[in-house]
């Protein structure tokens, strides 16, 4: 009984109202503490120093807006809590503070593809830290409406917001319905990457995400669940248009935003264990190269347009708690069926233990090629920095880390990973023309939500 | 020596009588049972443990054929709310919150609206007619109807 008696005692619920106060004082603080620290840290990071950036010019208007707009919609959540069911708009939000540091001074490590490389050796926070706030309305239970804003260091080099997703959502009883632009689902639950708080690790093994560099689409998901006496089946069919600029370096950058995407997910749940088959059919009608290093030398190779093909991916995903084990595993095979790379299978295992807050963890992956890449596109060698056309990505990683929640909606994670590459020429890495193959990385991030 | 020994003695009876307290107070303080409540309009009498989860996990939408559920879940921070998902998931409520951050921020579903008490969750419940929440059972009244016990083990 005596779990229960503050309940009873407190009637009015103002016991528990002081508990929710002091919970959203809490994450209100936090909040502010981020947004100060983003300031004060990344708005001048090294790297626009060394590009020989004026000081001032790194604080830039996309930094401020984001603050800005962080901030009113940050107010705005605060004071729409308690008013949320009548008003039917929610404010949600999540973000990451992080910091990196890769071993190796040949290498560079990048977190996205589409992320602007940081040197080797030193200390980042760029790569790892953002900062998202989703904006919800419901006008009936059955429709919704969802737009959600990043901000992250982007190939543009400033922490400008992006509108990642904006779509309607309608349900009936069996059938979810979205339209607009939607997150990319393309590899098992490749759709949350950005919420750290919402995974165990660090940051998601790049050896099997790396290669996913759509995030999203602009386009339409259909699901079809069915509830059976030992599980909930889901059927999702989706198909749109992807929207992504893929930049390499500052020495490379690709337009790949003629891409169209077809595909179909069918994923079990029964209890605590989570199975996924996946097909993703990508049509990709032309890849669009900017080399701006040749734009003075000759110019018709500075910035062309090449037909491409089609490639596939099968992808399988399963994640699985069984009494204090956290398990997750997922495959993907990659076919191409033109000039789109090499065939491939990239893979991995998580492993943690749940215990009280702590949740220590191993993971293991890797990604291997199947085919040696032929290159009817450029048929002469290229230096590794700017091989991007034909990337053999054949490597694997080793990461032990830990998680702590040391709130209910805060975790601390520390993770020191192991990545060793049979080429020179890999997937997650870029500069790494001089590079021994092998690095260690270390990494601290602090995810929260609100 | 005799004293040693006498004093030894005492010590043990009082641990001994310590524990045996300890062991009291532990059965006095069993958790009461959980029970998942909805509104006596609604025409159903009963739902099983999975449906339970898969409503309050947000992998189910639906009461019955024509309901929308509206699920109410309370605030964090709280033992009602610990107990109720460690019994239902076995899962803590960092993780909990955890799993609900993936599924929010992808756009699958969207967390159970909370409310900051057993008795607002009753009020609630009561005065909609598709929402379900869960409150210990001494506190159901003909107000709202139960349909599914979840039996709270021992802390």
């Amino acid at each position: 009984m005596t779990l229960f008696r503050t309940w009873q005692q407190s009637d009015n619920g103002l016991l528990f109202k002081a508990t929710h106060q002091q919970l959203k004082n809490k994450s209100k603080k936090l909040s502010y503490l981020f947004l100060y620290t983003y300031t004060q840290t990344i708005a001048s990071p090294r790297n626009n120093k060394e590009r020989g950036l004026e000081p001032m010019r790194t604080i830039s208007w996309g930094l401020l807006k984001s603050i800005v707009i962080g901030g009113v919609l940050f107010g705005l959540s605060s004071s729409l809590l308690a008013f949320d069911f009548d008003n039917k708009l929610k404010v949600n939000g999540f973000g990451t503070l992080g910091v990196v540091y890769n071993n190796d001074e040949n290498a560079d490590f990048i977190r996205k593809k589409n992320q602007p490389d940081v040197k080797g050796g030193e200390v980042t926070y760029s790569q790892d830290s953002r900062l998202g706030l989703q904006l919800s309305y419901n006008p009936t239970p059955k429709l919704k409406f969802t737009i959600q804003a990043v901000s992250r260091y982007d190939h543009d080099e400033s922490f400008s917001p992006k509108i990642s997703w904006a779509y309607a959502h309608y349900v009936t009883n069996n059938w979810t319905i979205r339209a607009g632009r939607l997150g990319a689902d393309n590899f098992f639950r490749a759709d949350s990457l950005d919420v750290g708080y919402g995974f165990l690790w660090a940051r998601p093994p790049p050896d099997y995400y790396a290669g996913n560099i759509n995030s999203q689409y602009d386009g339409l998901d259909v699901t079809r669940t069915f509830y059976t006496n030992w599980g909930v089946v889901d059927v999702k069919a989706y198909g749109g248009k992807f929207d992504d600029s893929f930049y390499a370096n500052e020495t490379l950058s690709l337009d790949v935003s003629d891409t169209y995407v077809t595909g179909l997910i069918a994923g079990v749940e029964i209890d605590n264990l989570l199975l996924r088959a996946q097909y993703s059919h990508f049509d990709v009608r032309s890849i669009t190269f900017d080399i701006p290093a040749l734009r003075q030398i000759y110019p018709p190779l500075a910035h062309f347009t090449l037909p491409a093909k089609s490639s596939d991916y099968y992808v399988f995903g399963l994640s699985y708690d069984i009494r204090q084990w956290r398990l997750q595993a997922g495959i993907n095979i990659y076919k191409q069926n033109g000039n789109l790379g090499t065939d491939s299978v990239a893979n991995y295992l998580s492993v943690g233990y749940r215990y009280r807050s702590w949740t220590p963890y191993a993971l293991l992956s890797s990604n291997t090629p199947h085919t040696t890449p032929t290159s009817p596109l450029l048929p002469i060698p290229l230096p590794d920095s700017l091989n991007l056309v034909a990337p053999v990505t054949d490597q694997y990683s080793i990461a032990v880390g830990a998680r702590l929640d040391v709130a209910q909606n805060v975790a601390l994670k520390a993770q020191i990973e192991q990545i060793e590459s049979k080429t020179s020429n890999s997937f997650s890495w870029v500069n790494k023309d001089n590079w021994d193959k092998d690095a260690t990385v270390f990494s601290i991030v602090l995810d929260f939500v609100f | 020596m005799a004293t040693g020994a006498f004093f030894h003695t005492k010590i043990l009876g009082g641990l001994i009588s310590a524990l045996l307290s300890l062991v009291v107070n532990i059965q006095a303080t069993l958790a009461e049972d959980l029970a998942v409540v909805v509104n006596p309009a609604l025409d159903i009498d009963s739902l099983n443990k999975k449906d339970v989860v898969n409503i309050f996990m947000g992998r189910r939408h639906t009461l019955d054929q024509n309901t929308i559920a509206m699920p109410i879940d309370l605030d964090d921070d709280t033992q009602l709310r610990t107990a109720f998902y460690m019994s239902l998931t076995n899962r803590d409520l960092a993780e909990i919150n955890s799993y609900w951050a993936r599924l929010l921020f992808s756009g699958k579903s969207s967390p159970p609206l909370k409310v900051q008490s057993a008795e607002a969750v009753l009020k609630m419940v009561s005065e909609q007619k598709t929402a379900i929440g869960y409150l210990p059972i001494s506190l159901v009244d003909q107000r709202i109807k139960v349909i599914y016990t979840l039996q709270v083990p021992e802390q």
